[in-house]
């Protein structure tokens, strides 16, 4: 084979390759395509098998990226003008902070159909994305080796020593457990320090600290911790999994974190993500998030409380009425003070 | 080609992967202590008030000496399992060279993440070390092995054994084994023969091997946060925290600097040491 002949035929080649590669780009230029994150476990699995297909009906095509919500606050301050995301899922403490920013873009309640269903609370901060769904906090315990918990404060008992697990205050869930530990022993949001005093009597029982809430899920799982703060679905997904580990509400309520859904401004697919939204307020989307395997629970008014989130309430304004909402903006002022001083609180 | 022309052209070659990295790694790491030099809130210039922060701050500092004293162990640890496998290839047979290679190889082929995973396994509470310290009555309960400092330290040996073994087998294969006949022969014990010509001479293929495993061992993330917990704060942690959690961007560029030159010192030490060692060897 002479070397012309050889090389030709090799561009010939390469060039039908590249060919083949467009190909199937034109036929699927139909859907409209957002990008999205979603947190790690449940809520990324409850995505992909219930949103997901919901979207596709409607002629969205979402592709999701299971990170936490500091980690995407990050990536869109980073790039602006081309953000990394169109529609972005957030707790509301890292939302109230970032809201200066002027990262989103305003909702249009009025074209949305599903967004009159929600209660006053769950409508949104400052017009910029409704309450999708409310993660709730309270203890998670191994129902085989430890009675059943009934207040935070249950976490000192003799019992648990040695298996207790905790998480940092960089979360949600580490800042909202202790903000309950501050209050029920004379603190509030303003005021932290009872909480750390707490915690230093807390450590010769800590038998780990995870780094983040999804590595203290899964001491649950490796037996190496039997109590700790932790979401409820993310629990109740466990739980039906057969591992050994159950949910109590604690008695001064289960906190609630209000995670919303937001268009990013600067989004080329405005009119996509409004549609995205409202498909997440339907009530196929919000009741299939409340049932079983998923136990996330929903906002809308319209959705039925399945026997297992009953412990929570029996219906959306009654878990209002039960649960604690927070006071973020107070919080904000000092986080990263308190994440400093958890830290060199919990060093070894 | 003459000789003459050919120097002319060859540092034309290097041309393209210089502003690669020019690009890719000498400008954002310029941008980077540059942010380390402004403000959080409004990025004007503070100049090196950060550093003095990071310096006067305990936690900081305690957690940048326990980073590099982690480095330390986990590279003494490796030298002390991996040298005897070195010389092991070294002596094999064809076969058996193979076959060592062949393990050593395997554990690369998998993610740290998977290989870090692993640790959680064998030293967790229901893990291999504790089940079978239960079965043989060693113990009444579960020792706690996972989240201490020690775990750390062995599971990064274990994780990073590779960059030192390899070196060191290159070392052990440019020995000429007549040295060894030439000691033995001369009338030296098998021991006072390793002290005095083995030793020596694969001195350069250690210290490679532990700088190696130093710089990689200061700087994984990954198997510091999985296998020590929260509780133990290393600097990629404290740079993690700072960027990701607080946006504190310039402290988090800050930490990194400090990071990066103090691990430079340390590694550019060894090689200074390297080259002294070489002339140790061959004088």
């Amino acid at each position: 084979m002479s070397p012309s002949t050889s090389r030709r035929r090799f561009l010939g080649a390469s060039a039908a390759l590249a060919a083949c590669g467009l190909a199937p780009e034109l036929a699927r230029a139909q859907a409209a395509k957002l990008v999205g994150n979603t947190y790690p476990g449940v809520y990324e699995e409850l995505f992909r098998n219930v949103f997901g297909p919901a979207l596709r009906k409607q002629g969205i095509d979402p592709t999701w990226s299971p990170i936490l919500v500091v980690d995407v606050v990050a990536k869109i301050l980073a790039a602006r003008d081309s953000p990394p995301f169109d529609v972005v899922l957030f707790d509301e403490g890292p939302l109230i902070n970032v809201l200066k920013d002027d990262i989103f873009a305003k909702f249009p309640d009025s074209r949305s159909p599903n967004f009159k269903d929600l209660p006053e609370q769950f409508r949104g901060f400052e017009n910029t994305g409704p309450v999708i769904t409310v993660q709730a906090i309270g203890l998670a315990y191994n129902p085989k080796k430890v009675a059943k918990p009934t207040s935070w404060n249950d976490l000192w008992r003799k019992e648990y020593k040695g298996r207790v697990g905790l998480t940092g205050m960089a979360s949600s869930l580490g800042t909202a457990y202790m903000c309950e530990i501050a209050k029920l022993n004379g603190g509030s949001e303003r005021n932290f320090e009872p909480a750390f005093a707490k915690i230093k009597e807390l450590l010769p029982s800590v038998a780990s600290v995870a780094p983040s809430p999804g590595a203290l899920v899964a001491l649950f799982q490796q037996g190496e911790i039997d109590i700790a703060p932790n979401y409820f679905n993310n629990i109740m997904l466990l739980k039906s999994k057969g591992v050994d580990v159950d949910f109590a509400v604690p008695a001064t309520g289960a906190v609630m974190i209000r995670t919303t859904q937001n268009i990013i401004k600067n989004t080329k697919q405005f009119d996509a993500a409004v549609k995205y939204v409202d498909v997440a307020l339907s009530p196929e989307v919000q009741q299939a998030m409340i049932n079983k395997p998923y136990f996330s629970i929903s906002t809308s008014t319209k959705v039925q409380f399945p026997p297992e989130v009953q412990m929570l309430g029996s219906s959306v304004p009654d878990m209002l009425k039960k649960g604690v909402l927070l006071n973020w903006a107070e919080i904000n002022k000092i986080r990263p003070q308190l994440i400093d001083r958890f830290n060199r609180e919990i060093k070894v | 080609m003459t000789t003459a022309a050919a120097p002319a052209r060859e540092w034309q070659l290097s041309l393209p992967l210089a502003l690669y990295f020019a690009a890719f790694f000498a400008a954002p790491l310029a941008i980077m202590l540059a942010i380390s030099l402004t403000s959080e809130t409004d990025r004007s210039f503070v100049g090196l008030s950060y550093y003095f922060k990071f310096f006067a701050d305990s936690l900081s500092r305690g957690s940048l000496a326990e980073t590099l004293w982690l480095g330390a162990k986990t590279t003494m640890l490796c030298l002390l399992l991996g040298y005897p496998l070195a010389w092991l290839h070294g002596r094999a047979s064809r076969r058996v060279q193979t076959l060592i290679l062949f393990v050593i190889i395997l554990p690369l082929l998998t993610s740290v993440v998977v290989r870090t995973f692993a640790w959680i396994v064998i030293l967790g509470r229901q893990g291999i070390v504790n089940s079978a310290l239960l079965q043989l009555g060693l113990i009444d309960a579960p020792l706690r092995l996972l989240y201490t400092e020690g775990a750390v330290v062995v599971a990064l040996a274990q994780i990073q054994m590779p960059l030192m073994v390899l070196p060191l087998m290159t070392a052990f294969a440019q020995l000429d084994p007549r040295t060894h006949e030439a000691s033995i022969s001369l009338g030296a014990s098998a021991w006072r023969t390793f002290f005095s010509v083995t030793l020596p001479l694969t001195l350069p293929g250690m210290i490679a091997g532990a700088m190696l495993v130093y710089a990689a061992s200061v700087t994984a993330f990954v198997t510091q946060t999985i296998v020590g917990g929260g509780r133990l704060i290393y600097m990629p942690l404290l740079i993690y925290q700072q960027a990701i959690s607080l946006n504190n961007w310039p402290f988090a560029a800050t930490v990194s600097i400090v990071l990066l030159i103090t691990v430079l010192a340390l590694v550019t030490a060894f090689n200074q040491l390297g080259r002294a060692s070489r002339g140790y060897a061959s004088a």
